[in-house]
This record gives structure tokens, C-alpha cells and sequence, in this order.
């Protein structure tokens, strides 16, 4: 069979199960009860990618970006342009913030990406972006990811009460540090004792990326099952707390 | 061997469809399996526990309705938290996306019938979506009214009784920021550190929630203070509605996540078996 025809045959499908399940008041005939409806066929459609890739998904795939993208230029322009920019400047009942004007036409500037012969005029506003970002961004980031982290590391081997089970941590904590630092250390070559310590260092990396591993396993099963509770609870309404 | 070959080669989609299958029995029949507590959970109930009545906490929440099977119980418990302990909050969030889903979890802590007289503006403030990261964070560092001239509602922060003692981060109690990514946590730790360092004589703490993809990422936080506990995917949302005493869907989902990962697990340890025994027939051949 096409894929086509099964894309197909799902539709007409879904279309006759939802109408049944309107019919019956299973589902409320409201916008809440359609946008049920649309959310499952959504659901469905991006699922049935599982199976293989089909013009369902596609479909699915692009009205997401479609969506998202409108929605974040609505809200930028609701939340961001007007109250920051649009209002103070053209609608303020005391003197307009005429120093808007510059991060205004610096943000007009971008749209010269679209003209070939002026584009260079749009490197400006990236400048002004970039320069801002590095200023703030830079000091901040060496402090918090940097020098607190290091300081963090620096702990007393042995307690005051001498050696105890909670220094093993510390202990692990210093050879981790210590030997995944020598893996990424490439003036020497990794041979001998220093090959040996970047071998533990690329033990303690697997450790940390089976962690991750781990735990990502974990978020896209949340993921799957909230999805899965959605079509049986809010839809189907065959599960419920 | 021929057995074991055929379990290597074996069809992704039967995979998806055992997950699947074992998901939804899960779910029809719940196990009720306990949940273990953890320090990094423990560690921001425990601070909630210790603000007294009339404290102002700040929940960000940084996500939009991709993550929420995750996070969405996180703020519902943090909000319902805070609601019972008489704790006021300042809520927010960093992503255009998750204005509405913000919405939609203050009006069902709101359903609760212990909680019918709580009063917008008094109890607690919802100030609704901002985009710019940094300089969001910077800016309520400096003045919260810089960045959100009103509240969702389009009032004005003056006005309301809530934010008169509450002008800059550093005026806060707590905070805790829930997030699926950049802006979130990070961003709070960067750029918002250096404003809750200025309260004296203590710090004003952040506690952390984020999706399982990014919790081992925050560890490093957690040892060193900046974060002063974590709540990582599901299991830490369903953690700390169990110090709570609440009984949710997210505890049956929790049941469907234990199964999901022995049966994970189950593969994983065949698979290999399954690779090291044809390895080595394929050696001797």
C-alpha cells in the first residue's frame, strides 16, 4: 500500500473517531474539545514518524515552525517593540526618550541584510551586539564558571577530625579534576604515567556522558509519556488521576 | 548465534512499540512504587520550609509548553508550596512561550479551595513573559520596574502592594528558577549572582529545577552554592510533590518512567550481551 493511501486512510479515520466521540459528548463541542482534536492529530502526526517519514509529519513538522515563529514575532512586538521602543519615543506623555533612537536605527540597519549592495551596513548593529555581549558576558562568566568552580575545588583533603568517608568525595572530586585536565593537556604526549592519568580522565568522562546519557533517556520518556497520558486522559478519557 | 544476530538487527519500531505498550499498562495499572527523596530536592523544600509567613520568593520560569510534562508539576508544587506556607511570589518567565502555560498553572493551584482567597498583587505577582535574557536579569538587579514596568495584567508595579518592599533582586527571600534551557538557570547564576550576593548578612539563595537532559550540567552548581538545590526531570518534580503529601498524575507517570527504564536497561544489557558473544564468533571465524 502507498504511503499516501495510509496517510490517507488515518485521516478519513481520526476525522470519523473525533466525530464519534462528539457525537456521543465524549468530547465537548467547543473550542476546547477542537483544540483537543487538534492537538492529538498533531500528536499523531509527528509520532507517526516512528514508523517512517511521511507527508503527515512533514505537514506536522512545518506548521510547528510556522506557528512558533509567528508567535514569537507577535510577542516580541506585543512585549518588547512597543513598550520598550514604540511607546516612550512616539506615544510618551512627557518628553520622548530621544536616545531610543539609536538602538532604533541600529535595529533598522539589520534589514539591509536584504539588500546586497548595503549589507555591509548591517555589521554595525552585530558590532554594537557582539561588543555589548562580550562586556557583560565575559567578567560575569569567568567569575561564575570559572574562578567560583576552581574555588569550589579547593577542599582539605582530611578534616579537621582527621580522615573520614565524606573526604573519599573530595579525594574523587581532585583525581577527576586532575586527570580529565591532563586529557585535555596536549603539549606532552599521553604515554606512561601521563598516558595512565589521561586514561582515568577518559574514565571519569564516560562516567559523567553515561550520566547524561542517563538522564536524557529519562526527559524524552517524560516527554513521551506526558504525550501518551494526553491521548488517553484528555482525549480518549479513559485514564484520569 | 542466529537468534542472538537477529537481536542485534533488531527493528527500531518494535522497540518504540514494547516501549509504547509497556508505557500504557503503566498507566492502567500503577504500581505505586516509592519515591526516593534526594538531597538536591530536599535542600529547596527544606528552605521553602524555613521562610516565614510574608517572605518574597521569585519562581522563574524559564520553559515553554515542549518541556512542560516536566517542569509544569515543578511550578505547580513550587507555587502551591509557597501558597500554603503563606510565603508571597513574585513569578515570570524568560520565555515568550511560556507566558500562557505560566497562566494556566496559577489558575489550577488557584482551583484549590485552601487557596480561594489568595489575592493578585497581595499574595502574589505574576509579571508575565520578557524577552533579553542578561539584560532582563541585570536590569530587575538594578530596578524590577525597569525591567517589568507592570504586571500582566498591564498594572502598574507601583501600585501594587507586593512590590512596594520588593525593588531589586537583592530585596528577595529565595529564588528558584525552572528551565529547559538558555535563558534559564545559567542565566540567573551569571547575571543574577551578583545582586543576590549583596544581601546581608546571607545571600539570597537560588534553587534550580530543570529538564532531565540538563540536570548533570547543574551539579557543579550545587556543590559549590551557587545553587542551593536541584530539581532534575520528572523525578525531582514528583520528589517534591512527595514532600508535599500530593497526590498527582505525575506519580502514576513516575510508575510508567521506572518501567520505561528497566526496560531500557533490558536492552541495553542484551544488546551487549548479544555484541560481545557474536564478536567473539566472528573472531574465531
Amino acid at each position: 500500500m502507498r504511503g499516501s493511501t495510509v496517510v490517507l486512510l488515518f485521516v478519513v479515520g481520526f476525522v470519523i473517531l473525533n466525530a464519534i466521540l462528539l457525537a456521543i459528548g465524549h468530547l465537548p463541542f467547543s473550542v476546547e474539545g477542537v483544540g483537543i482534536i487538534v492537538a492529538v492529530g498533531l500528536t499523531l502526526a509527528i509520532y507517526s514518524f516512528l514508523y517512517k517519514d511521511n507527508a503527515a509529519f512533514k505537514f506536522a513538522e512545518h506548521l510547528y515552525i510556522g506557528v512558533a515563529i509567528g508567535y514569537n514575532m507577535v510577542i516580541d512586538w506585543h512585549q518588547n517593540l512597543i513598550p520598550n521602543l514604540i511607546d516612550p519615543l512616539f506615544y510618551s506623555k512627557d518628553v520622548p526618550d530621544y536616545t531610543l533612537i539609536i538602538p532604533m536605527a541600529l535595529g533598522i540597519l539589520m534589514f539591509s541584510r536584504f539588500i546586497p549592495k548595503v549589507v555591509w551596513l548591517s555589521r554595525w548593529t552585530i558590532a554594537a551586539i557582539v561588543g555589548w555581549g562580550a562586556g557583560v558576558t565575559i567578567p560575569r562568566s569567568i567569575t561564575e564558571n570559572i574562578l567560583v568552580q576552581a574555588k569550589s575545588s579547593f577542599r582539605p583533603l582530611v578534616g579537621p577530625d582527621g580522615f573520614g568517608l565524606s573526604n573519599i568525595a573530595s579525594i574523587v572530586c581532585l583525581v577527576g579534576v586532575l586527570s580529565v585536565l591532563f586529557y585535555f593537556f596536549f603539549s606532552i604526549e599521553h604515554k606512561g604515567a601521563a598516558g595512565k592519568l589521561s586514561r582515568v580522565g577518559v574514565w571519569f568522562l564516560m562516567v559523567s556522558f553515561g550520566a547524561a546519557f542517563g538522564y536524557t533517556v529519562m526527559a524524552r520518556m517524560a516527554l513521551l509519556i506526558g504525550r501518551i497520558w494526553f491521548l488517553l486522559a484528555d482525549w480518549l478519557k479513559v485514564l484520569k488521576v | 548465534m542466529g537468534a542472538l544476530s537477529k537481536l542485534l538487527a533488531i527493528d527500531r519500531r518494535i522497540i518504540f512499540l514494547v516501549i509504547a505498550g509497556a508505557i500504557i499498562i503503566a498507566l492502567f495499572l500503577p504500581t505505586g512504587l516509592s519515591v526516593a527523596k534526594t538531597p538536591p530536592v530536599k535542600s529547596i523544600y527544606d528552605k521553602m520550609e524555613s521562610l516565614p509567613p510574608g517572605s518574597v520568593v521569585l519562581i522563574s520560569n524559564d520553559y515553554d509548553p515542549s518541556s512542560k510534562p516536566e517542569l509544569y508539576p515543578m511550578t505547580y508544587a513550587l507555587f502551591y508550596h509557597c501558597f500554603k506556607k503563606n510565603v508571597k511570589f513574585v513569578t515570570m518567565t524568560l520565555w515568550p512561550g511560556g507566558e500562557l502555560l505560566m497562566a494556566d498553572v496559577l489558575s489550577e493551584v488557584l482551583k484549590e479551595k485552601e487557596f480561594k482567597d489568595k489575592k493578585e498583587g497581595e499574595d502574589y505577582v505574576f509579571l508575565g513573559a520578557k524577552v533579553g535574557a542578561s539584560a532582563v536579569v541585570m536590569q530587575m538587579g538594578q530596578d524590577i520596574q525597569l525591567a517589568f514596568p507592570t504586571d500582566r495584567n498591564k498594572k502598574p508595579l507601583s501600585d501594587l502592594p507586593l512590590m512596594k518592599k520588593i525593588k531589586t533582586l537583592t530585596d528577595l527571600d529565595y529564588a528558584v528558577a525552572i528551565s529547559a534551557g538558555v535563558p534559564g538557570i545559567d542565566t540567573w547564576i551569571v547575571y543574577g549572582s551578583e545582586y543576590f550576593r549583596k544581601k546581608k548578612p546571607k545571600r539570597v539563595e537560588l534553587g534550580g529545577g530543570c529538564t532531565g537532559v540538563q540536570a548533570t550540567q547543574y551539579y557543579p552548581y550545587l556543590d559549590s552554592g551557587q545553587l542551593n538545590g536541584l530539581m532534575g526531570g520528572m523525578k525531582g518534580a514528583v520528589e517534591y510533590e512527595a514532600h508535599l503529601g500530593l497526590k498527582t498524575k505525575e506519580m502514576i507517570e513516575m510508575d510508567a518512567q521506572s518501567v520505561t527504564h528497566i526496560i531500557i536497561i533490558a536492552f541495553v544489557i542484551l544488546g551487549n550481551i548479544a555484541y560481545f558473544i557474536t564478536r567473539k564468533s566472528r573472531g574465531n571465524k
